[in-house]
């Protein structure tokens, strides 16, 4: 720490240039602040509306209503009616908790896997990495969506084969992420140190190393989390994985696209839930990256 | 044509005058606080300092590439009678490469790693000139021969991180002089290289200058190749010149104690076996501006006066002068 | 040149039996019979026998796997269940319609993100710079399929005359009929590359060659495309090469909103009627162009960048590739 320091002083003739750089810095830590804020901002909508919902439930969410079809959104729908005449809202909202639910289980096997992997292979290189690598390649060449669509070819529809579908693919990203951050560590004095002194390894990786990629994790859950919920719609868009008896949001905008001139809210409305979510989740991963920079900058 | 007129009608004396040059930044820090140079045509000038002393900066203020947030706060840069202080990007491209050419220390850094050697010297022509493919082929070969590389058919078409040190610089080099220009800056073009390689690229410089008459200011924080090289010499201390002279008054006879320091901290043969000065300290943050001798805090000699005034040039003989109130004592 | 070729081809073969093994894993794991389960409940006996007789139902896995990388090898990937017809020829079929519209997509993102970038970055802390970045960073939050229906509301009340819903139908040209789905994926996937590209500019703006350049009287436009831009190229294509994936998935998507008889609906169908022969080949067939290219980016860098081919600056490779994947896994906004 003092040695960079004295680096700051040292460089007398950049100064200027050095100073607006710092100023630079700390304008973009502001910047991740506002993102981090906006994120949160953007999550807090549809829990929001999700919480108005439990509360106030108008309609049912499959009466079907054929008095009521196309109506635009107003007082009386907030977000218009379908072809059916259901209610949007109550339908959209309803379709929250399952997308997190498979989210959150979808990034659960993710993490825990890439995790252990990624600290491995990071920590101890040789042929765990290399093998570590070579199936995170072979994994990352299969579009996330295809593999979900092959466990589901075998394996048939359902909730629990799309999280372990989705959750297989997100390992390689969560190895990369993980096994990275230990390949920046392992080679810095105060682990060998502690080697000598002869802490085990797994005392090392989980006490030592892993609270300093933490925040960068947490960046990666966040992403990850948006990621999956993209990659969930994706797949009950196509009509796989998730029961078609479930409301989910990408099942939603495919009923939508059939009479999406007639009744462009009810596409709208799925769509932009998905939007508001994963936009969230991406600023507040950017928030938390910004963070970890700001962490590393002392 | 309206270069070439302005050429002539100019006809300066010098090929390069810094009439009191001040470079400062946003923040207000002095970098370089008041420097006057003057080249002859083919003469080579010597810029000696510490780092921080406002050498590079100085260059930097020539060749127009100063840093954001750092600017010329006074003062003008005559290049052949024309200010190139205040002058248009256009007009800037038009200088640089054509009648400046400029050598940069280190060459691995200062060559495009993804650019072939020859393309990177025809680069030079294709901007200056109109001669045609061939024609800028054969001069690029020929600077190439000039500059003693070896092969240069082959040469030219490597790319920069398959030649060694030495010969990166030689490129830099070709690079700056194909054009024939008036001015060769050399800013400390041998410190990442090998002695025996310092001493051939100085041989170099040297030939240059003297075949093709181009004026050289060569900068460098090295009084050893100073001497070898230049004609006159600048010695600058925390962006203020302190000592003005031939080679041989400063070499011989430094009146300020910085060239004195300077010159006795190199290792020569009378100096075996004893051990080898180092001065106290290091160059001054410079900030506000010069109120007193920027050195008193440093010099072994400084007393009462040094740290409340600003010694100006004095005279010692013609053609050497040294800013230092000892010298002033002498004359009383 | 020719030896490092053939060891990434090696490395290429690696990865696609690493595919095969997983997916045969997978294949492994189903409960109950999986020629039953293909052939769906109605199937009599002798068809089930016939089936698992054809898959070799009962060969343990890495006779399974062999067999199958082998045929593989000789362009053989098996027989459809849900069409009777060899898998390689429905692929064959189809293949084109997806290949086009990715390839249009891929024109389309390096379209809008070079001159995008380029303005960031020269711009860059602008308003302008500002406003890219947060507009790709939402694109990019929005799925293809969302972003065709937008597209497609977006186009349909302004009357440009774009039959989008009719797909492959209409007798307008490729680039007309395609505009549409290819837009959609390319405007979902463009953000990453947008942003290396930037980056990348950056960075090299730093680096000190230009100063030579720039002493070399060289101006400032052309010191940004000759030298900036190509300079900066190495990281923005292979970026681009981990896109494919990510525009095929795209594709397979898109494909179904625009009722395109690509790739991506041969595969729907064939998940939906359970054809893991079929489903298998496609995935596989995608899976092996992803690689080709990938490889391709390889060549193409060492091209641009001769320093990449030796042998010391391996390093240089694979700290490009490190920095890239921590980019491309945790940052989506601005470094640094």
């Amino acid at each position: 720490m003092k040695l960079l320091k004295r680096d700051k002083n040292n460089e007398v003739i950049l100064a200027p240039t050095l100073k607006r750089a710092y100023y630079r810095a700390s304008l973009m830590n502001k910047g991740a602040k506002l993102q981090f804020k906006i994120g949160i901002i953007l999550l807090a909508i549809p829990l929001f509306l999700f919480l108005i919902n439990l509360v106030y439930r108008p309609y049912d969410i499959t009466t079907m209503n054929m008095a009521e079809r196309f109506q635009a959104p107003g007082l009386r729908h907030w977000f218009g009616t379908d072809n059916y005449g259901r209610d949007v809202f109550v339908r959209v909202l309803s379709g929250l908790p399952l997308t997190v639910l498979i989210s959150i289980g979808i990034n659960l096997i993710g993490c825990l896997v890439g995790l252990i992997i990624g600290a491995l292979s990071g920590y101890f290189g040789g042929s765990i990495d290399y093998w570590g690598n070579r199936l995170s390649d072979a994994l990352l060449s299969i579009p996330v969506i295809l593999m979900g669509m092959l466990f589901v070819a075998t394996f048939g529809d359902g909730i629990w084969q799309v999280i372990v579908a989705l959750g297989i693919m997100f390992i390689p990203s969560y190895m990369r992420v993980i096994r990275s951050g230990f390949l920046e560590y392992r080679q810095r004095n105060f682990v060998k140190r502690l080697q000598l002194l002869g802490a085990s390894s797994n005392r090392i990786i989980w006490l030592h190393l892993f609270p300093l990629i933490r925040i960068r994790l947490l960046s990666a859950i966040a992403l990850g989390f948006a990621n999956a919920i993209l990659a969930e719609s994706s797949l009950s868009f196509l009509g796989l994985g998730v029961p078609p008896t479930q409301i989910t949001w990408g099942g939603m905008l495919k009923d939508a696209q059939g009479f999406i001139f007639q009744a462009p809210w009810s596409a709208i409305a799925p769509g932009l839930m998905i939007v508001t979510i994963v936009l969230g989740c991406f600023f507040i991963s950017n928030g938390l990256k910004h963070l970890t920079e700001k962490g590393s900058l002392q | 044509m309206n270069k070439l007129e302005l050429t002539n009608q100019a006809n300066p004396e010098y090929t390069l005058k810094v009439e009191h040059l001040k470079v400062v930044s946003t923040q207000g820090a002095e970098l370089v606080r008041d420097v006057s140079l003057a080249i002859k045509p083919g003469e080579i000038v010597g810029l000696v300092g510490e780092s921080g002393s406002g050498k590079s900066i100085t260059t930097m203020a020539i060749v127009g590439i100063l840093p954001d947030g750092i600017s010329i706060a006074k003062g003008k840069i005559l290049f052949q009678g024309q200010d190139i202080t205040r002058i248009s990007a256009d007009e800037r491209c038009g200088i640089n490469g054509n009648k400046l050419g400029i050598i940069y220390q280190d060459a691995s850094q200062a060559l495009n790693p993804l650019m072939r050697i020859g393309k990177q010297i025809d680069e030079v022509l294709k901007i200056h000139t109109d001669l045609s493919l061939s024609e800028r082929q054969d001069r690029v070969l020929g600077t190439m021969r000039a500059v003693n590389l070896p092969d240069v058919k082959n040469l030219a078409k490597r790319y920069p991180h398959e030649l060694s040190g030495g010969q990166r610089q030689r490129v830099l080099i070709a690079m700056a002089i194909i054009n024939n220009p008036q001015l060769l800056i050399a800013d400390e073009p041998t410190t990442a290289l090998d002695v025996t390689v310092t001493a051939q690229i100085l041989d170099l410089i040297k030939i240059i200058n003297e075949s093709k008459q181009i004026s050289v200011l060569y900068i460098s924080h090295d009084f050893s190749t100073v001497n070898k090289l230049c004609d006159r010499v600048f010695v600058l201390y925390a962006g203020i010149p302190v000592e003005i002279g031939s080679v041989k008054q400063v070499i011989e006879n430094p009146q300020h104690p910085y060239t004195e320091l300077l010159l006795e901290s190199i290792p020569t043969k009378e100096k075996r076996g004893q051990k080898l000065l180092r001065m106290k300290g290091r160059t001054q943050d410079p900030r506000g501006p010069a109120l007193n001798c920027q050195f008193a805090d440093r010099c072994p000699k400084a007393f009462g006066r040094c740290r409340q005034e600003l010694p100006p040039m004095y005279q010692v003989t013609p053609g050497h002068t040294a800013a230092c109130f000892l010298l002033n004592n002498k004359g009383e | 040149m020719l030896k490092y070729i053939a060891k990434n081809a090696a490395q290429m073969l690696v990865t696609l039996l690493l595919i095969v093994l997983i997916v045969f894993i997978m294949f492994e794991l189903i409960p109950g019979n999986p020629a039953q389960i293909m052939s769906k409940l109605d199937a009599d006996q002798k068809t089930i026998e016939a089936l698992e007789q054809e898959f070799g139902i009962h060969d343990p896995l890495p006779v399974k796997i062999s067999k199958y990388f082998t045929g593989l090898l000789n362009g053989d990937m098996g027989r459809s269940i849900r069409f009777g017809k060899p898998v390689i020829d429905l692929i064959r079929q189809a293949i084109p319609v997806t290949m086009s519209l990715a390839i249009y997509s891929f024109f389309l993102i390096v379209i809008i993100s070079v001159p995008l970038a380029l303005l960031a970055s020269v711009k860059r802390g602008s308003f302008i710079d500002n406003a890219i970045r947060f507009t790709t960073e939402t694109t990019l939050a929005i799925p293809p399929f969302f972003m065709a229906v937008i597209l497609m509301l977006i186009f349909r009340t302004t009357q440009l005359g774009l039959k989008s819903g009719q797909g492959a139908s209409s007798g307008s040209s490729v680039l007309v009929q395609y505009l549409l789905p290819a837009l959609a994926i390319a405007l979902s996937r463009v953000t990453m590359a947008l942003e290396f590209l930037r980056d990348s500019i950056i960075e090299q703006k730093k680096m000190f060659y230009l100063k030579t350049a720039i002493g070399k009287g060289v101006t400032r436009s052309r010191i940004i495309l000759t030298h900036v831009l190509r300079n900066s190229l190495v990281p923005y294509i292979t970026v681009l090469g981990l896109i494919i994936a990510e525009i095929f998935g795209g594709s397979i998507i898109i494909e179904q909103v625009f009722l395109l008889p690509g790739l991506g609906r041969l595969l729907v169908t064939a998940v939906e009627s359970r054809d893991f022969p079929l489903t298998l080949g496609i995935i596989i067939t995608i899976a092996i162009v992803v690689i080709v290219v990938n490889f391709l980016v390889d060549l193409i860098n060492q091209f641009i960048d001769p320093r990449l081919r030796e042998k010391e600056h391996v390093a240089l490779r694979t700290g490009l590739g490190a920095k890239l994947i921590y980019k491309l896994n945790t940052i989506r906004g601005v470094k640094k």
